[in-house]
């Protein structure tokens, strides 16, 4: 009984985020304005952290190149983070061949991760737009510019920065399809979370104002997660961040289950290390509607998340030992079973869990084919995506608790 | 403008989120009523199928001209319906939302057709001592139930092997006069327990080699 209470709850918040994204979706505008034409164009710095990148840099620094943004008002500074191959060498030998006399590469003398990439370039930079660029990825050639122009649209002189819509670069096997639907479903969100004004993420690919993170005494060394502590520190300090529709990006994803598991752990653990870091943000009426619901309410999902990983393998187990037990006693005599007849269907019916179930598949297909068409992406419906809605989400929910549990113990934080 | 804005949308949302719930509620109602209307059909006709064995079996005894293959043959199938019954009361009480008071009612009715039949059965073997059947009883126990579960599928196992045995199962905790009678009779105290062919008890779990030594082929 408890069970079948807990999955009405469960279904109820279900059908109420579902119909709110539907509500939201359906009233926001897309900032997909083409050809606004900024007459000054802004220095901007682009900042490409790299630590053993020998396959990918190059294609990723002839993409930052080839923006079609003013070549004397950019600046590409790789920071080579001690890779333990050739990346240093590659970046080199690229800059001296083509003659770049605008990129600038540093090396480290120590592995400082991500963060500590980021802060020495940030310290130099000398753009007022600080473009954190992941060193493999590639963007749409008009990117830059799109991204730009958000900071200059009308109110938005609180934005500290814009992010772009993420795809996935490698599509080869299973797991990054997979992801590709993943990531889909991740950009759409931004953009409803951009609508109402609660966008807290920043990613790969994400433009700042320098002087705002500089002030604000850059990243975050240490944090497994400094994109979405930058995030916060900024919305924490009053700014907000915004979405560009117009270009997006690509970037690689892990393509081994393993590779796939430990970024997602160490995203996991981030999230719980920074809304613990940040945790003055929830119920905050400061904050407005992203510290009244929408921060409280990932927390909320996330304890549902913990509660469910105990509640449905209990529930599991039991049916698991129940059905051993009949195999071992029926034997064969388990396959004898009569088909019941339409008045028996409709009269086994569980409704308690059948209306909002059909209720939420129904809102979440249109979401899903709301966020293809966001993206540009044409739907397909293949296996990966029957694997991503109904067997991804047991092995996310292992991996949450795989983080909590490594949060807990205060397990080593590395990349 | 833009807060209110997004206020409506959060009410909006759990306005439509509660209407939904509702009309699930509702749905779920009228599916009980449907459910409790077609069990108690069913149990209605179980009523006059026992009224007719009972006028047909006085009028055999009242008349002498009895048939004991035709009785033994009614009252076995009796038995055997009254089992669909179970459990399709079992799977209706289990996905149900109201009429909770009503679905007890069913079971009361239920169990006390089981004793009915049961009597009968047992009236039977002084009128047709010739009797091959088995009828075997089985209380089991509706929480913390896993010996129970097993114990009943042992019992399916004996039914689909032994075409002539009948099991009518009680839940041993269920508070009725007439059942509770009936399990102090055999002393029932725990879950499973099992009484064949009236006389022979087994308590706790009992392995279906042990259960078929005592049945009639």
């Amino acid at each position: 009984m408890i069970f079948e209470i807990y999955i009405w709850v469960l279904s109820f918040i279900s059908v109420f985020v579902a119909l709110l994204w539907v509500i939201v979706n359906y009233t926001s505008k897309n900032y997909k304005i083409d050809n606004i034409k900024l007459k000054d164009l802004p220095f901007v710095t682009v900042a490409v952290p790299v630590w053993n990148e020998e396959d990918t840099i190059i294609p990723t620094l002839n993409s930052i190149l080839h923006q079609n943004y003013p070549k004397d008002k950019i600046e590409i500074i790789v920071v080579d983070d001690k890779s333990s191959d050739s990346t240093f060498d590659v970046v080199k030998k690229f800059i001296k061949n083509g003659n770049y006399s605008n990129i600038n590469l540093i090396r480290h003398k120590l592995n400082l991760g991500k963060a500590g990439a980021l802060n020495t370039a940030l310290k130099i930079a000398r753009g007022g737009f600080f473009w954190v660029y992941d060193a493999d990825s590639i963007s749409s050639r008009n990117l830059l510019k799109n991204m730009i122009t958000r900071f200059f649209e009308q109110g938005n002189s609180d934005v500290a920065a814009v992010v772009a819509i993420t795809l996935i670069k490698n599509k080869g096997n299973w797991i990054a399809k997979m992801q590709r639907l993943e990531y889909i479903m991740a950009a759409f969100v931004r953009k409803l979370l951009g609508s109402v004004d609660t966008l807290h993420i920043t990613n790969a690919l994400s433009l700042f104002r320098t002087k705002v993170i500089r002030n604000l005494g850059g990243y975050d060394t240490g944090n497994l997660t400094e994109d979405l502590e930058i995030a916060l520190k900024l919305r924490y300090n009053g700014y907000r961040i915004v979405m560009c529709e117009n270009g997006n990006f690509h970037t690689n994803v892990p393509e081994t289950m393993r590779k796939m598991w430990m970024q997602r752990v160490r995203w996991f653990r981030g999230f719980i290390h920074n809304n613990i870091k940040y945790r003055k943000f929830i119920f905050n009426k400061n904050f407005g509607l992203l510290g009244l619901f929408q921060i409280p309410i990932e927390v909320f999902f996330l304890l549902i998340v913990f509660i469910s990983v105990i509640v449905f393998s209990y529930h599991f187990l039991d049916i698991l030992i129940d059905f051993i037990f009949e195999i071992y006693i029926k034997r064969f005599g388990i396959f004898d079973f009569t088909y019941p007849g339409i008045q028996q269907l409709i009269l086994n019916t569980n409704f308690k869990l059948l209306f909002p179930s059909t209720v939420v598949l129904i809102l979440g297909l249109y979401l899903y084919l709301s966020a293809h068409d966001y993206v540009g992406e044409k739907w397909r419906f293949y296996i990966p995506s029957l694997l991503y809605l109904f067997v991804y989400p047991i092995f996310r929910s292992m991996q949450w608790v795989h983080a909590l549990v490594l949060e807990l113990f205060r397990a080593e934080r590395k990349w | 403008m833009v807060n209110v804005f997004r206020k409506i949308m959060l009410f909006t949302a759990l306005l439509l989120a509660l209407v939904i719930f509702v009309a699930g509620l509702y749905a779920g109602f009228l599916l009980d009523s449907y459910r409790i209307g077609n069990a108690d059909n069913s149990l209605l006709n179980k009523q006059l199928d026992v009224d007719s064995f009972v006028i047909e079996k006085d009028f055999f005894e009242t008349f002498g001209a009895k048939d004991c293959s035709l009785l033994l043959n009614r009252v076995q199938a009796l038995g055997g319906d009254l089992a669909d019954i179970g459990n399709t009361l079992a799977r209706y009480d289990a996905k149900s939302i109201s009429h909770g008071d009503y679905y007890e009612v069913l079971k009361r009715k239920y169990f006390l057709f089981e004793i009915k039949t049961y009597t009968l059965k047992r009236q039977m073997i002084d009128i047709c001592p010739d009797d091959e059947s088995n009828i075997i009883l089985f209380f089991y126990n509706v929480e913390n139930n896993q010996y129970s579960l097993n114990q009943g599928y042992v019992l399916d196992n004996i039914v689909k092997k032994y075409k002539n045995t009948v099991v009518l199962s009680f839940d041993k905790d269920f508070n009725d006069t007439a059942l509770r009678s009936f399990v102090s009779y055999y002393n029932v105290t725990t879950a499973p327990t099992i009484v064949v062919n009236f006389h022979k008890k087994f308590e706790g779990y009992t392995p279906e080699y042990l259960i078929t030594q005592n049945l009639k082929e």
